[in-house]
């Protein structure tokens, strides 16, 4: 489980890397398992036979032409573009077909390149030879009227008649040697041809010029016949040697080798394909094994982390609770401290007047025994003279030390003491406002006021406090709520301010913030809350109290109750100087539903 | 078993040598122009327009038609071609009609195909002396234009589609029904009997061996100068007087031309790549001369000279430019 924690980063990029490797390779692998383009393979072995038969078929009519079967040269001409159009045609094909294997490529434009040349070579040669075989054929058709031409000549000429005949013979013998070498050449006939030519040449040597010109003429014929001759068994041997239909058929063999080496070549890619795939899947059926494993898991921990949330929010309502409980104790002994003040004064007034009691008792005694003696039939005057005299004196030492307005006055006191205690209880009811309704119209100034009622056992003696109250507006609210923020801060600025000569201060201000908002802040001139700790004071369960003294919940239900009205409680402090809260009410809560259901749950809790 | 089929074989081969043999005896050398093949009359009439359109010179003076006047033989009547800035072209200008016909273009064939040919004079500087980028950048300008050549092509204005259009309608410039086309495909009286006389004395003086085909020639290169040195007795050689050898530098090339077409040839003088016959006697003079190596009589090359008259054709139905305009073509 360790190894594939994808919250370690390196192991994080090693997955992302790897998925990447993965799809990479599966995409290389479809990439070349792409179908072969087999319309173009096709095209290209059709072009070609097309060619070869194009070829082919051209020899037959440079033959056609060779031996006068036809008497143009259209169709000799006429293959030209059709050559050049299927040429181009292989050329596009194939360098679309091999165009991502250039070393296919390659050798197939190489021998592309070899069936030009070769067919530049045979192109030529047609030209030539359709030049040399005009020639040779006119020339061919003229010997004879040449020759005949200047036998006729000869014979209307003044030529002794040997030579006459010499001359025909000669004629004769070089117009078949010349067709003769005109229809195969060799050397024999060639030197025959040459030798009747010196003779003809001799002969008419010394001949009139028409007759000369004559004999010009036919040699010029029989010298382009000879030479065209020798030309034309060049040009069909060269024509014969061009290798157009080998280099066609080259071409056929190497198309035919590079496609079944791709199909070969493929169908290695394709089971490479296949294979990988198949690595892929399992691949994938164990991440799924494990997406299930980590799903269940997850599922587990889910349930234990509610469970355990559950418990803290029980907890939390515990501790809530707890932090109510050690308010009201606070608020117990402050009450308990205000109440036994003027409880010890109505009792000591008792007391003081319990004591005025026995002169009047005695009074009332001796005032009993002397009129019951004056009702007795007998009087003896003088003991009731006695008697009388120490009611008297009684009566006048009561009278004198004013004992009944000593009396009122201590019964006065006596009653003074127990308003007070009613006073503090009135403050107590007010405090909580337990006998109204939870949200109403409230000062915040009271509010103030009664929290330092209560705090007062903390504050005596010990803190000065200074009122700056502006005018503020009523606020709408939860008083209890907002009372006991304001006690609790004041309970931490008094707990802040150490014992020391010069004086502590806490310094209540209230002031209109905006027209709807109210401001509240309590000062202090205590410790001040260290850097390090300012951001977590708010937080639940922080203290910086010893354990047992403080639950750590304070400001942090404080937070809550300000939040829930629509407020903002900021903090503001230097370590040795003091703590400034201040507290930003609205006068008009955004939402009071909100307020009450949560003021129903602290309630509850 | 293998008899059969080898029998078989020879037997067709036989059979196919005598049916050329019997069918070269009547065979006539020259054949009449087939019916034309169908082609895009989009493309015909954009070709058309850019054949006449001068911005495909650079000072927007010369059309291909400046030297290729329809109404006249599809040629200039010039000794050689004037070009931009009335340069003096190196050769005489061939006709535009039937020049599908040929088995190459230019004199000495350096164009395989009319689309090739239509680049040469663009960018030739003694010609239109301009280029396609050039070309491209004026015609783009021309909104009516480019929204025609966005109905042909589907990439519209480019220069391969302007050699395309051009090509395609230089292709619809056959001349067909000329008399001698009438007379091969059968009727005898199309020609008179001096002109089926020339046409005889064409074939007998072997004129046939080079100017043969569809297109009476513009199928072979030849040698100018066959049976005597043309160009020694003419003097003054030129670059253009190598021909063929200007494309192969090939030795056996020096002086090779391709063999003209007679189609017309009443209506294209002057004649000879280098424009040296002015008129036809001029000319079959020349050829009986360096090319056939003969003499011949007057009246054989007078009767020769007639029946070349019969091969004007027509062009869209009419026939093709004013003969007597040969009367006032003087140098």
């Amino acid at each position: 489980m360790k190894k594939f924690d994808l919250k370690i980063p390196s192991v994080r990029v090693l997955c992302a890397l790897s998925a990447v490797v993965l799809t990479g390779v599966l995409a290389l692998l479809v990439l070349k398992t792409r179908g072969i383009d087999l319309d173009a393979y096709n095209e290209i072995v059709a072009t070609l036979r097309r060619l070869k038969q194009v070829d082919a078929e051209w020899n037959v009519t440079v033959l056609h032409a060779k031996t006068g079967l036809v008497a143009d040269y259209d169709a000799v001409a006429s293959p030209l573009p059709l050559v050049t159009s299927l040429e181009e045609a292989l050329r596009g094909k194939t360098g679309e077909l091999w165009k991502d294997r250039a070393d296919s490529r390659d050798r197939l434009v190489a021998l592309l390149d070899a069936y030009k040349a070769a067919m530049d070579r045979k192109v030529a040669a047609i030209e030539r030879f359709k030049s040399q075989n005009a020639i040779l054929r006119n020339s061919s058709r003229f010997l004879p009227m040449a020759a005949t031409d200047l036998a006729e000549a000869t014979r209307a000429s003044g030529l002794d008649p040997v030579g006459k005949l010499q001359m025909e013979q000669m004629l004769g013998q070089l117009l078949a040697d010349t067709m003769a070498y005109s229809l195969a050449a060799d050397e024999a006939l060639r030197a025959r041809v040459d030798g009747s030519t010196h003779a003809i040449g001799r002969l008419t040597a010394n001949a009139p010029p028409d007759i000369q010109q004559r004999a010009q003429s036919l040699f010029a014929h029989v010298d382009t016949v000879v030479r065209q001759q020798d030309r034309g068994s060049k040009l069909l041997a060269e024509l014969a040697a061009v290798p157009t239909a080998k280099a066609i058929d080259a071409l056929s063999d190497a198309n035919a080798a590079e496609h079944d080496r791709l199909l070969i070549v493929q169908q290695a890619w394709r089971e490479a394909l296949v294979a990988y795939c198949a690595g892929l899947l399992v691949l994938l059926a164990f991440a799924a094994w494990r997406l299930v494993g980590s799903w269940r898991l997850l599922a587990r921990t889910n349930s234990a982390l509610a469970q355990t949330n559950r418990h803290l929010k029980e907890s939390q309502m515990h501790l809530v609770q707890a932090e109510k409980m050690s308010a009201l104790g606070q608020m117990v002994a402050g009450i308990a401290h205000e109440i036994n003040t003027p409880l010890a004064y109505v009792k000591g007034t008792f007391g003081v007047l319990g004591e005025q009691l026995s002169p009047m008792q005695r009074l009332a005694a001796i005032s009993y025994q002397f009129t019951r003696g004056m009702r007795e039939p007998r009087r003896d005057t003088a003991a009731l003279n006695e008697q009388l005299r120490h009611v008297e004196t009684s009566a006048k030492a009561l009278v004198e030390h004013r004992v009944l307005d000593e009396v009122a006055t201590l019964l006065e006191d006596g009653i003074h003491g127990i308003d007070q205690i009613a006073e503090i209880v009135q403050n107590l009811k007010n405090f909580s406002r337990l006998d109204r309704a939870k949200i109403s119209e409230f000062s915040v100034q009271a509010g103030l006021d009664s929290t330092l009622l209560l705090a007062r056992h903390l504050l005596k003696g010990k803190v000065e406090v200074r009122k700056e109250y502006g005018a503020v507006r009523a606020i709408h609210g939860s008083p209890s709520q907002i009372n006991q923020v304001f006690l609790n801060i004041v309970t931490n600025a008094v707990q802040a301010m150490p014992q020391r000569a010069e004086p502590n201060v806490l310094t209540l201000r209230t002031a209109m913030d905006d027209a709807g908002t109210v401001r509240v802040e309590i000062q202090d001139n205590g410790s001040g809350i260290p850097k390090d700790v300012m951001s977590k004071i708010f937080d639940p369960f922080f203290t910086t109290k010893p354990i047992g003294q403080g639950t750590g919940m304070g400001l942090s239900i404080s937070y809550k109750i300000i939040q829930e009205h629509g407020g903002r409680i900021l903090v503001d402090s230097e370590p040795g100087i003091g703590t400034v809260f201040t507290i930003l009410l609205p006068v008009k809560a955004p939402e009071r539903a909100a307020v009450d259901a949560d003021d129903a749950a602290l309630v509850a809790a | 078993m293998h008899h059969r089929p080898r029998s078989a074989w020879l037997l067709a081969l036989l059979a196919l040598l005598a049916s050329s043999a019997v069918r070269a005896q009547d065979d006539d050398p020259i054949k009449p122009i087939p019916a034309q093949t169908a082609l895009d009359a989009r493309k015909v009439a954009l070709g058309e327009r850019l054949f006449h359109d001068r911005r495909l010179s650079r000072d927007n003076s010369l059309a291909c038609a400046s030297c290729h006047d329809l109404g006249r033989g599809g040629v200039d009547g010039l000794r050689t071609s004037l070009g931009i800035g009335g340069a003096v072209g190196p050769i005489n200008a061939p006709t535009v009609f039937n020049s599908s016909l040929n088995f190459r273009q230019f004199w000495d064939g350096r164009a395989a195909s009319l689309e090739e040919q239509a680049a040469g004079p663009v960018h030739n500087p003694k010609e239109m002396g301009s280029d396609w980028k050039e070309v491209l950048g004026k015609l783009s300008q021309d909104e009516p234009l480019v929204a025609l050549f966005k109905a042909s092509y589907p990439d519209g204005l480019q220069s391969r589609n302007i050699q395309d259009a051009i090509a395609t309608f230089e292709r619809s410039l056959t001349t067909p029904n000329a008399r001698i086309d009438k007379y091969l495909r059968g009727d005898r009286a199309a020609l008179t009997n001096d002109e089926l006389r020339g046409y005889q004395l064409f074939k007998a003086y072997g004129c046939v061996a080079c100017h043969q085909g569809v297109n009476i020639g513009g199928n072979m290169f030849q040698t100018f100068g066959v049976m005597g040195d043309y160009f020694q007795r003419r003097g003054n050689v030129t670059a253009a007087d190598l021909g063929r050898f200007n494309v192969t530098a090939n030795e056996g090339d020096r002086h090779v031309f391709k063999v003209p077409s007679l189609r017309n040839v009443a209506l294209t003088a002057p004649y000879f790549h280098d424009g040296s016959a002015q008129t036809l006697p001029d000319a079959v003079e020349v050829m009986f001369r360096y090319q056939l190596g003969r003499t011949a009589p007057q009246q054989d090359k007078d009767l020769i000279v007639k029946f070349l008259y019969t091969l004007t054709g027509e062009h869209r139905g009419k026939p093709l430019g004013p003969a007597d305009l040969l009367a006032g073509r003087k140098p």
